[in-house]
Formats: C-alpha cells, structure tokens, sequence
C-alpha cells in the first residue's frame, strides 16, 4: 500500500483502520508501521471529519411513534382452552341442527302452501266450466 | 442483496409474524432508532423522517408472516425499504422544486452567519444535504448505520470499488464544506 491509497482509504473510511474493511486492515496498519507521519497526517484529517459527523444530535423515536408502530402490528389470535374448543364445536352442531330442522319446517310450509294454492286453482277451473264442458263433448 | 450467512433477525421476524407482543416490541426497540436515523440523515427533516419510519414498520409488518429466510437479511431488506421511501421523497422535493423555485433565503450579516457555524451540527447536516444523493446514502450507510463497506455496496447496488469511491468524494466534499469549523 503507498501514500495515495492509504489516503484515499483514509479519505473514505475515516480515521480509524478498525472501521476499515477488514481485508484492507492489515495492509493499512503496515503502511502505518513503515510511514508513521505520512499515516498520522491522513488519518488525523479524516478524524476531524469523523467528529463533526459525530456531533450531529442522534435523533430519537418519541413515544407516540413507537406506539403507533407498535398498534399497528399483526395481532396474534387469542388461543383457545379446551372448553373454548368444546363450545365452539357445540355451536357449529347446534347451528348444523337448527339450519336441518328449519329446512324441514320450510319444506313442510311451501308445500302446504302449494297444496293450497292447488285447491284455489281446481275451484277457480271448476267455476269457469271448463270441465263441465268437456264431460258433455264426452 | 447480501446475504452474510445467517440472519441473526430471523427468529425475532418468525416471531412478530405470530402475533408475538414482546417480539413487537422488540424489534421496533432494536430498529426503529437506526431507521430514523437512517431517514433523518437522508431527508434532513424529522417529520418526513418519522412518516419514513412509520411507513417501513407497515411494509415490515405486512412482510412478518410471510418472511422466508435466505433471501436476504430483515435488516438490509429494511434499509432497502426505508431508502426507497427515503427516493420517493426527494424525488417529489425535486419535481416541487422545479415547478416552484424557492426564494431565495436570506442568510444574515455575516455575525450570524459566524453565529451559526458554531453550531456543528446544524452546520453538518446542511452539508449532508448538499451532498449528490448517492455520495450521502454512501456516507450514511457506512459512518452512522455503521454496515460493512460489502454490504453498503449490495444495498446500493453498486461494486465495492464503486461504493469506495461515492465515500470518498462524499467525505471529502463534507471536509472542503466543513474546513471553517477547524480553522
């Protein structure tokens, strides 16, 4: 490594070889070792950047951000106990039966109802004569 | 997307994807502080840096129950998701800007303008946010997200080389914007 890619190095990393990429590490700690004043002079530069970088106010998440965060998450569904599991079974087989035994009552009502309707049907032919005429074509 | 070998989010991530309350409050403890840093440092604007943050917690939240391991690391996928954010944004400041230009601000005797050099930083993140797009993201994810030079480069889609070199004129553009403060 030579003066100007140390310094590049230095000019992109910082001032701190332990925040270089590991595998340039030990090559910048030689170059350090053989060229201590040229090292200094380009890691003390890039150290002063790294402060001012530094003295920027780290920002901090308040608390209303953190909850809103937070409220916004995927809920995990409550687990169920064995007696929920029990009266959750129940009412399913409840349901089954009561949606069995209205679809009868249903059935049972419409076709009263079309029995009815039959009888309104016949009374209304047997009045217009329409039987009656065709018995005496016979 | 770099991958480094195992995920050490992994569980945690399984975890919020079952409903975990104590996995949700970890992870939003773990990461939020560094995705807002990450937008803040970014957009210079602390509410746009909050809405980012928010807005990338959503997109994770969505993610949790489906996340499959390998692919790539929660985190890098989260410093993907946030830059995204972060783009779109500067993106619509620019198109704003073009449609609008702002006035001209007017920056005092030169008495405050000393005034406000001592604040360093203030002084910093204005010249963060003067820096071109791609030299900032490289300096924010090197120097204050603290990602190795690899996986800054993967993140940016971008070679190791090129990312080696996006840092350097960055930081050195910082240093030439910054020299008063050391004089």
């Amino acid at each position: 490594m030579n003066k100007d890619r140390f310094q590049t190095l230095a000019d992109a990393f910082g001032g701190s070889i332990s925040r270089w990429p590991v595998a340039l590490r030990d090559e910048a700690y030689a170059f350090t070792a053989s060229s201590p004043d040229e090292a200094a002079a380009a890691l003390a530069s890039a150290l002063d950047l790294d402060e001012d970088l530094d003295a920027v106010e780290r920002p901090s998440p308040s608390h209303a951000l953190r909850q809103a965060i937070i409220n916004a998450a995927p809920r995990a569904r409550p687990a169920r106990g064995p007696i929920q599991r029990w009266l959750t079974g129940a009412g399913v087989g409840i349901g089954l039966v009561t949606a069995a035994a209205a679809g009868i009552v249903i059935g049972v009502d419409l076709s009263a109802s079309s029995a009815g309707e039959d009888a309104v049907l016949l009374a209304a032919v047997y009045s217009s004569g329409l039987l009656n005429d065709g018995g005496d074509a016979s | 997307m770099a991958t480094g070998g195992s995920d050490p989010d992994q569980e945690l991530i399984a975890r919020v994807g079952r409903g975990d309350p104590a996995a949700i409050q970890a992870l939003v403890a773990r990461k939020l502080p560094r995705m807002l840093q990450l937008a803040h440092r970014m957009l210079n604007d602390a509410a746009e840096a909050e809405d980012v943050a928010q807005e990338a917690f959503l997109r994770a939240w969505k993610q949790a129950p489906t996340w499959q391991p390998g692919a790539a690391r929660f985190d890098t996928w989260l410093h993907r998701v946030a830059l995204n954010l972060c783009y779109d944004r500067l993106r619509r400041r620019r198109e704003v800007s073009m449609s609008d230009p702002p006035e001209q601000v007017d920056m005092g005797p030169a008495a405050d303008r000393g005034l406000m050099a001592r604040d360093t930083g203030l002084r910093v993140s204005a010249a963060m946010a003067d820096l071109p797009d791609r030299q900032r993201e490289a300096v924010v994810l090197c120097h204050y997200q603290e990602l190795t030079n690899i996986e800054a480069a993967a993140l940016m889609g971008v070679s190791v080389d090129a990312l080696e070199s996006l840092l350097a004129r960055g930081r050195r553009a910082l240093r030439a914007a910054l020299a008063d403060l050391r004089e």
